[in-house]
């Protein structure tokens, strides 16, 4: 991508440049010359990503450095005979040479420069250069083209299109198929109104705010991908038209032959995008036995086969994160006649991100219950755990057995995978399932019999609560456990469920009064704990109550709530310590009227009551009513 | 099997008639070697030959086979071998490296006798030797005068020693190879003949490396005048062509896209209304040997562009773009290359006939109808300016002048041309765009050939590098 204006630049330099150290210079460039005609050698075995290829681009960034040291850019001569730098032959004893200059003329290049600040990367694109354009005489890109392709910048040539001695414009070259204007036809046109001017000047603010941010974000959808699918959409509509037309072939043989190729490549993208039109033409295609049907059938079975998927999974090694949607996709055609096989080879896939979206893509594919049993038997646990990640989204009744079979696997990660395909059916058809698991060692399963019982319609499943906040099974459990099963038996809006975390407000251990405080909280109408509240608030422990509990407790003062809580609170207005403790109930007192207080500019109910406490409360009452306390 | 050069559709191909020449020259040259002048395939051979050169002599005087130390032009048009038997083309190197020739040009009326004493002369020496200019001497004393051939001279140490072209002179370089080739592309997609997008690849990534680095504005300016050109070589068809490719690369660039997106919506726009039937189009490039982006969006852009460039036909017909990025940057560009151009009858072209300002404003109003993405006319405007260059308009004194730099809006001042009686270019005048009026009769109004190659001239002999670098 050297651009010629810089080109031009660095010749003009390059002649005003003695050339003192020219013996320097020319074993310096021999040397790089001898190593590319090695390196052309070498990239007809190996890729350019392969390892050998360090050394070379370090000696070659090594060799380059030290003549750069000298002169900011080397060039070499291509001829018909031989490479040269500076009018001297670079004599290279090597049998690959001629192949090498080959490339160069073959492509009509003159010279070849390398420029100061050359980058590992740009010499690694280099070889690859070298290699796409070493045996190929292709109708679509050259040696110069792939060099611009790759943004390499500190390499450049200079070709046959770059040079020559300008010539004059000719003005046969502007000969028209239109008869040109005669001056007198010219001058005897007419300019437009000048009383025009003003109106035209509007039209140019006609032009629509723009807003280059959406622009962008519109340019950057509709890249690469958009304009292939396009293109496919194109081929089916024409190929569909006219199925025996010959030149259709062509291009049913190209969508072919880009589907393997893109995948093979890596390009699952568009892969994806190629297969997906394949099988609309084998599905729209009518007559079984026209060519282009058999084509694409063959091809998709070839697609589809153990070897293809092999090879698949080969590439997928280093697969990049935005291939990964459509490579789980093909997977999926794939996986319609290799399930077993697919499956398989993405157990054995370390990268857990692919492997997941994989899986789930794969469960599609899952109707056999053989199979189910097959590998819910496998004794590799992974294998059974990723098999059950499959079943989270093959929803088929018929596994039900099988997955009931490894709730209570001996393995942990089993138990719990277990646990989640079994969340996806009827949750009162696996009630004893979620009972047992209710009491599994596992927390996750634990949380999830929570979560399931909650959706049970038998009211069997309240015993089954009781029995979990029983004191006598508390050591079964841990305090998260408890704030989590809260949360869900509140979450589920089942107010037959709700005596039970209401009931929990009285318990004798405080930490689970203040988890069922604190989830009833995240209630935004907790109205159905109403009756439980204010037989609280009337309980002789209220006024004993910690400041935390008191203030989760007032929190729950929202909505319907407010007024019978408010109510419940008037006893608070005329309470008093004895002779001896005029104080006892002074920080309770303050802590709820403060409460209220802060509340008070939003709620007219509150505000009432505060009202009343100021009318009819004892002094300490009106004293903090009224701020001065 | 048959050779696919061989069928009746490529029987006027040049390309096929180029090869047939090198190969005849070869097997010729070689049979005079191996068997003399006087052996029984040489009638064989001299008819062959006449034959191909009689092909060339209906167009032209004379043909020429030249080499430059790398490579073999055949009227001009390098040829080299494609195939794993064409490697007699390694030969004919030899042949010329060896006798240090540089050229032979065959004239019209040359004789079967001088064709014959020439290659008697060649097929006497060895080849494959190192060159040396003595070889090109003995031949030229062994050969008599004749009439009708004549033959040169290589010096290989003075091989590739040409001048490197300036930015400005390669931007010619690549107008006018964008335009000439267009024609023989053309006929390519009736030959069903695959289309080659190296070179036209080629010329568009130098023309985006040289509009990225342009260090003066007066590069840009020229390559807008450039688009403005009506015609080249005859065909208003190649010239709105290569016009697309220059508004393309402008706008793309001016909206800051990418070097490989621009590249890509530059091939389309050069292919983008080069066969008249979209599905022709479409198929042509497809026909292609490596999966190539460029040749995919090129065929999608092929078969989606504006076939009515009425007001009612940019609204009604919404196979006008391929929705995709480049198919909105094309409908723009196409729709101003298109508008401002008088077409001939024959084309595929339906809708008004503007001026260049005139089109500028319709742009902006089809914009605000929804017919174009605002982005990208304001893209376009900000670069075309009001009145774009290449516009001829009328100054208050009468005069008329061609805009030779941009008007950003009617208070700065810019600079026009004023053409003389004899539409020769005049003075060169600044001026605010209020002291200018289109001519709305002028619209695809074709300036004489004179008149265009002056223009241009001024643009190519700026020696005077501005300050104003390009946005």
């Amino acid at each position: 991508m050297l651009y010629i204006g810089k080109k031009l630049e660095l010749t003009e330099y390059f002649k005003s440049i003695p050339l003192e150290q020219k013996a320097q210079l020319y074993r310096g460039i021999r040397a790089i010359m001898a190593m590319l005609v090695k390196v052309s050698k070498m990239t007809e075995i190996y890729s350019v990503r392969d390892k050998i290829f360090s050394e070379f681009t370090e000696t070659m960034k090594q060799n380059l450095d030290v003549i750069h040291n000298l002169l900011p850019f080397a060039t070499v001569t291509t001829k018909k005979v031989g490479f040269y730098y500076q009018e001297r032959k670079i004599k290279l004893f090597d049998e690959g040479e001629r192949k090498f200059r080959n490339i160069f003329l073959t492509n009509e290049i003159r010279e070849l420069y390398f420029v100061k600040g050359i980058t590992p990367e740009e010499i690694v694109n280099f070889f690859a250069v070298i290699q796409e354009t070493l045996n190929y005489t292709l109708l679509d890109y050259d040696f110069n083209t792939r060099l611009w392709d790759y943004g390499i910048t500190h390499i450049g040539t200079i070709s046959d299109p770059d040079m020559g001695d300008p010539e004059p414009w000719q003005e046969s070259w502007f000969k028209s198929d239109i008869t040109p204007v005669t001056p007198d036809e010219l001058f005897a046109m007419e300019p437009q109104n000048v009383n025009e001017l003003p109106a035209i000047s509007n039209e140019y603010n006609m032009l629509p705010v723009v807003d280059m941010e959406k622009f962008n974000k519109w340019a950057e959808s509709c890249g690469k991908d958009a304009v292939v699918n396009k293109y496919l959409e194109k081929a089916v509509k024409i190929v569909l038209e006219n199925p025996d037309r010959e030149s259709n072939r062509n291009i049913v043989g190209k969508i072919c032959e880009y589907a393997i190729k893109n995948i093979q490549n890596g390009d699952f993208i568009s892969g994806f995008v190629y297969v997906s039109n394949l099988i609309l033409l084998e599905k729209s295609i009518v007559d079984k036995e026209n060519v282009i049907y058999q084509k694409v059938k063959e091809i998709l079975s070839r697609i589809k086969s153990e070897d293809f998927l092999n090879a698949v999974f080969d590439v997928a090694l280093n697969i990049q994160s935005s291939q990964i949607k459509s490579f789980s996709n093909l997977l999926n055609i794939i996986s319609e006649e290799q399930f077993e096989t697919a499956f398989t080879k993405l157990c054995e896939l370390e990268n857990r991100e692919v492997r997941l979206c994989c899986l789930e893509g794969l469960a599609k594919n899952l109707n056999d219950k053989d199979v189910v049993q097959r590998f819910i038997d496998n004794p590799d646990w992974h294998v059974v755990r990723n098999f059950l990640y499959i079943m989270r989204f093959a929803y088929n009744p018929e596994f039900l057995p099988q997955v009931r079979e490894v709730m209570n696997h001996q393995v942990k990660q089993i138990r719990i995978e277990a646990a989640k395909v079994l969340s996806i059916y009827d949750a009162d058809e696996n009630l004893e399932y979620w009972e047992r698991a209710v009491f599994c060692p596992d927390e996750e399963v634990r949380i999830l019999a929570v979560e399931n019982l909650v959706k049970v319609k038998d009211l069997k499943v309240k015993s089954i609560f009781n029995e979990i906040f029983k004191p006598a099974n508390r050591s079964k459990f841990n305090l998260t456990d408890y704030e989590r099963y809260m949360d869900r038996i509140l979450a589920s809006g089942r107010n037959e469920f709700f005596d039970l975390p209401g009931s929990m407000i009285f318990s004798e251990n405080r930490e689970l009064r203040i988890i069922a405080l604190k989830s009833l909280n995240k209630l935004s109408n907790p109205s159905m704990v109403l009756m439980q509240v204010k037989r609280r608030i009337a309980s002789h422990e209220f006024l004993s109550l910690d400041k935390e509990e008191i203030e989760l407790l007032l929190g729950l003062m929202k909505g319907e709530m407010i007024t019978p809580m408010l109510e419940h609170l008037e006893f608070l207005f005329t309470l008093h310590g004895n002779i001896f403790n005029k104080d006892k109930y002074l920080p309770i007192k303050k802590q709820v009227f403060e409460f209220v207080k802060q509340r008070a500019a939003k709620n007219m109910a509150m505000r009432n009551w505060i009202e009343k406490g100021k009318q009819t409360g004892d002094s300490e009452t009106r004293s903090i009513l009224e701020g001065r306390s | 099997m048959d050779e696919r050069r061989n069928r009746p559709e490529y029987d006027n191909s040049p390309k096929k008639w180029r090869y047939n020449f090198s190969k005849s020259l070869f097997t010729f040259w070689k049979n005079v070697k191996m068997y003399g002048d006087k052996n029984e395939r040489i009638t064989e051979e001299i008819t062959f030959f006449k034959q191909v050169l009689d092909f060339f002599f209906a167009e032209k005087d004379e043909l020429s086979i030249l080499f430059d130390g790398i490579d073999i032009k055949v009227d001009k048009v390098r040829i080299r071998g494609q195939r794993q038997d064409d490697k007699y083309f390694e030969d004919i190197y030899d042949l010329f490296l060896s006798l240090c020739m540089s050229g032979i040009t065959f004239k019209k009326g040359v004789a079967d006798e001088e064709i014959l004493t020439l290659l008697g002369v060649l097929g006497k020496y060895p080849v494959g030797r190192e060159p040396k200019i003595k070889a090109y001497e003995r031949v030229r004393a062994d050969l008599p005068h004749l009439d009708h051939i004549e033959i040169y001279p290589y010096d290989p140490e003075e091989s590739g020693n040409l001048p490197i072209y300036t930015p400005e002179q390669s931007v010619r370089q690549i107008y006018c190879s964008l335009a000439h080739d267009y024609g023989d592309i053309c006929k390519m997609v009736d030959a069903a003949e695959s289309i080659p997008l190296r070179m036209t690849e080629r010329r568009v990534q130098d023309l985006i490396s040289i509009v990225s680095n342009a260090k003066k504005i007066e590069t840009i300016e020229f390559i807008m005048f450039l688009a403005s050109i009506a015609s080249f070589e005859g065909s208003t068809q190649s010239a709105f062509a290569a016009s697309m490719v220059l508004w393309s690369v402008l706008i793309a660039k001016k909206l800051k896209i990418d070097m490989q997106s621009i590249k890509r919506i530059a091939v389309s726009a050069y292919f983008q209304y080069f066969s008249k039937d979209k599905e022709k189009g479409y198929s042509a490039l497809s026909r292609m040997d490596e999966f190539n982006y460029d040749r995919i969006e090129a065929a999608v852009n092929a078969s989606y562009r504006i076939s009515d460039f009425s007001d009612m036909g940019l609204l009604a017909d919404m196979s006008s773009s391929s929705g995709t990025l480049s198919g909105k940057i094309l409908q723009i560009a196409a729709y101003f290359s298109a508008v401002t151009r008088r077409w001939p009858a024959d084309s595929f072209y339906k809708g008004p006939l503007l001026t260049r300002p005139q089109a500028v404003r319709s742009i902006i109003r089809n914009c605000t109808k929804g017919a174009f993405n605002k982005e990208i006319v304001e893209a376009f405007v900000s670069v075309a300016g009001i009145y774009p260059i290449g516009s001829l308009v009328k100054l208050f004194d009468g005069s008329v002048a061609v805009v030779i730099k941009r008007f950003r809006n009617f208070f700065e001042q810019s600079e026009v041309l004023v053409l003389d009686k004899n539409l020769s270019v005049g003075e060169r005048k600044t001026l605010t765009a209020e002291n200018i009026l289109d001519i709305p009769d002028a619209a695809g109004v074709v300036l004489p050939e004179k008149t265009i190659v002056e223009i241009l001239n001024t643009f190519l002999d700026e020696r005077e590098i501005s300050n104003e670098k390009p946005e």
